[in-house]
């Protein structure tokens, strides 16, 4: 059964691609939260935009585990300098139990951006996030996590500097993207105007939950903007420290953003 | 430990922010980016007409990388936009980028001087854009299509905080103030490149209100294309003599649109305000940033610096007519106007047929067998 919702799921969102119902925004600049690196830029979803993403990720554990994720993700820009969102990841878990399907978790979120970067100040935003155990991977209990974000820029190139801090149920987490006891990261990007590319690299650091090692795993990775309606992504991820993290780490998505003539002014 | 309790601390200092409106970053410009208006119209400019959509891109790498020169190299300006003139000229726009251009990788240190206006020219920019997108869509009727611009006008002044006015502003505004035209008197060859820019981006909508077909809005197309292409050669006696007005460039557009033509109009006025001001001496450095957001203020206000759309119609004739602003967007032009600015030697003029086409450059010259108008 969960592998026929799991189908579903995902043949909806082939469908959202293939009836591109609206034009989307040259966002290849716009850095997500995992797509394809941690870090996320201090900018949100423009007022009165959706931005969907359907990205795929491949995790090969110290322990031997592999993880397939997906984690279609729906933000809405309802404010001006602001967004919220959801996100619904599923997963594949290989060990040597076998592989286990299914939902793991449901996740809300909100992104306030204070302001613009000014000579002297980097663009800072808030976040807060919400993760819920819904699904059989998806853990136990309900988390929750605030991050501070900050971007600086320097011509071609920007730094984004996320801080993280979670809290809630330590008890068994979400088997994708779990909102840790903190994490940290640093991503350096170069933008490419010509060819519309940005290329990110990042180091990040996260302890999943209290007692538990500290991971430090780095990150390359790339957005293109595809068409004017599509930007594609890719990264890897490797682990620094010996026991923590992915062996390797590889992921690919899609983002699409557009809007919906009803929710906007001067219809 | 040490650790989560810095995030902590961080992330209770960013919430003392948010909460009590209180901290220096709350204080800051805020970043107010909007979506444009939704429809599947979008982008079919850039699909059907790449020769032209992919210029405007380079345009506006062209308009920002002035502003960031004006405002950060203020000792070696002159070399430096003879530089990025020669890059524009023979790379950049004979390959221009396939999307539109970061502007803040171009301009850092401008947009961070003055992001309000940053904000106007990509808002105004965009309505450029999707008018091009509604009359590049073949399956939208005249009327549809029509209605859809006067749409997307209103979508783009009910944004209040980015649009300008659709009132014509006072020409007062661009060269009557103390430091105006310090920018196209000091680098003409520039200034012309950028009213070139702005010939074509009013002038391009005629060929496609004239076209009855997709083929011949294709043709009308490539040959305002190449009559752009031929204002570049021996610069700058083919360059417009002064900013290209839309109801001169493009009569049939302002006729049919005039909220969008006005706005167009105080759009380029602005462009040439701002590079004044960056240029002016008479200016501190120090209070180029305010003095710009004094004159977008002047821009957007209705009420003041104002004249009437009868005024604006004849100001192109006021201003020295058509040939002095670049000449006609469409129809027969087997010489681009040549003028002589002040101070520099020209060979005669030529019939604008009768110069070499450049290796890359994608257009032909102008259909010689199109009927003057």
């Amino acid at each position: 059964m969960q592998v026929l919702r799991t189908a579903a799921t995902a043949a909806g969102l082939s469908l959202c691609f293939l009836i591109d119902p609206l034009a989307a925004q040259i966002d290849y600049r716009n850095l997500d939260d995992d797509r394809p690196v941690l870090s996320e830029d201090a900018y949100p979803v423009e007022r009165y935009a959706f931005e969907l993403l359907a990205p795929y990720r491949f995790e090969a554990e110290a322990d031997g585990t592999e993880l397939h994720s997906t984690v279609p993700e729906l933000a809405y820009g309802f404010a001006r300098n602001a967004h919220i969102g959801l996100k619904l990841p599923l997963a594949a878990v290989n060990d040597d139990a076998g592989t286990d399907w299914g939902l793991a978790g449901l996740r809300l979120f909100a992104l306030y951006n204070f302001n613009t970067e000014s000579r002297w100040l980097p663009a800072l935003s808030l976040r807060a996030d919400a993760s819920f155990a819904v699904g059989s991977l998806a853990g136990d209990g309900t988390r929750f996590a605030l991050k501070a974000i900050a971007t600086r820029s320097w011509g071609r190139l920007r730094t984004h500097l996320n801080l993280s801090s979670g809290f809630g149920s330590d008890d068994a987490l979400s088997s994708v993207e779990p909102l840790s006891r903190w994490s940290a990261s640093l991503a350096l990007d170069r933008t490419f105007f010509r060819s519309s590319v940005l290329l990110i690299g990042e180091v990040a650091a996260s302890q999943a939950a209290g007692g538990d090692a500290t991971s430090v795993n780095a990150s390359l990775g790339g957005r293109w903007q595809w068409t004017p309606t599509l930007v594609l992504d890719a990264g890897i991820t490797r682990r620094l420290r010996s026991g923590v993290g992915p062996d390797f780490a590889f992921t690919i998505g899609l983002s699409h953003a557009f809007a919906i003539r009803a929710l906007m002014p001067a219809q | 430990m040490l650790f989560r309790t810095i995030v902590a601390a961080v992330l209770a200092v960013t919430g003392l922010m948010a909460s009590q409106d209180l901290g220096t970053a709350a204080a800051q410009t805020q970043r107010d980016e909007q979506f444009y208006y939704p429809g599947d119209f979008n982008w079919k400019f850039l699909a059907i007409y790449p020769e032209a959509a992919q210029l405007f891109n380079a345009f506006d790498y062209g308009h920002a990388v002035l502003y960031e020169r004006l405002y950060t190299k203020r000792g070696s300006v002159g070399r430096e936009l003879e530089k990025e003139y020669r890059y524009l000229t023979t790379d950049l726009l004979v390959r221009p980028p396939r999307f539109a251009v970061a502007e803040e990788v171009i301009m850092p240190a401008y947009s961070k001087l003055a992001w309000r206006a940053k904000m106007m020219f990509d808002w105004a920019h965009l309505l450029h854009r999707q008018i091009y997108d509604a009359y590049a869509d073949d399956r939208l009727a005249p009327v549809q299509r029509d209605t859809l611009i006067e749409r997307l006008t209103d979508y783009y002044l009910s944004n209040r905080r980015y649009a300008f006015t659709d009132k014509p502003k006072t020409m007062a505004l661009m060269d009557e103030q103390y430091f105006s035209q310090a920018f196209r008197k000091t680098y003409p060859t520039f200034n012309g490149l950028i009213w070139a820019y702005h010939w074509l981006q009013v002038g391009l909508y005629e060929p496609f209100i004239e076209g009855q077909t997709r083929a011949e809005r294709k043709s009308g197309v490539q040959a305002t294309v190449a009559r752009f292409w031929s204002m570049l050669e021996d610069p700058p006696s083919r360059f417009p003599r002064y900013m290209p007005m839309a109801p001169a460039i493009a009569p049939r557009f302002s006729a049919a649109h005039p909220r969008a033509a006005v706005i167009f109009d105080n759009l380029h006025m602005m462009h040439d305000i701002i590079s004044d001001i960056l240029t002016a001496d008479t200016i501190p450095y120090h209070r180029k940033g305010q003095m710009i957001e004094q004159q977008l203020d002047k821009l957007q206000d209705p009420s003041r610096d104002v004249m009437s759309l009868d005024e604006w119609r004849r100001m192109a004739d006021h201003m020295g007519g058509l040939p002095a602003m670049g000449g006609p967007a469409t129809g027969l032009l087997r010489e681009v106007p040549r003028h002589h600015h002040p101070g520099m030697q020209h060979p005669e003029a030529e019939p604008a047929d009768s110069a070499p086409a450049r290796k890359g450059r994608p257009q032909e010259r102008a259909d010689t067998t199109a009927h003057q108008h």
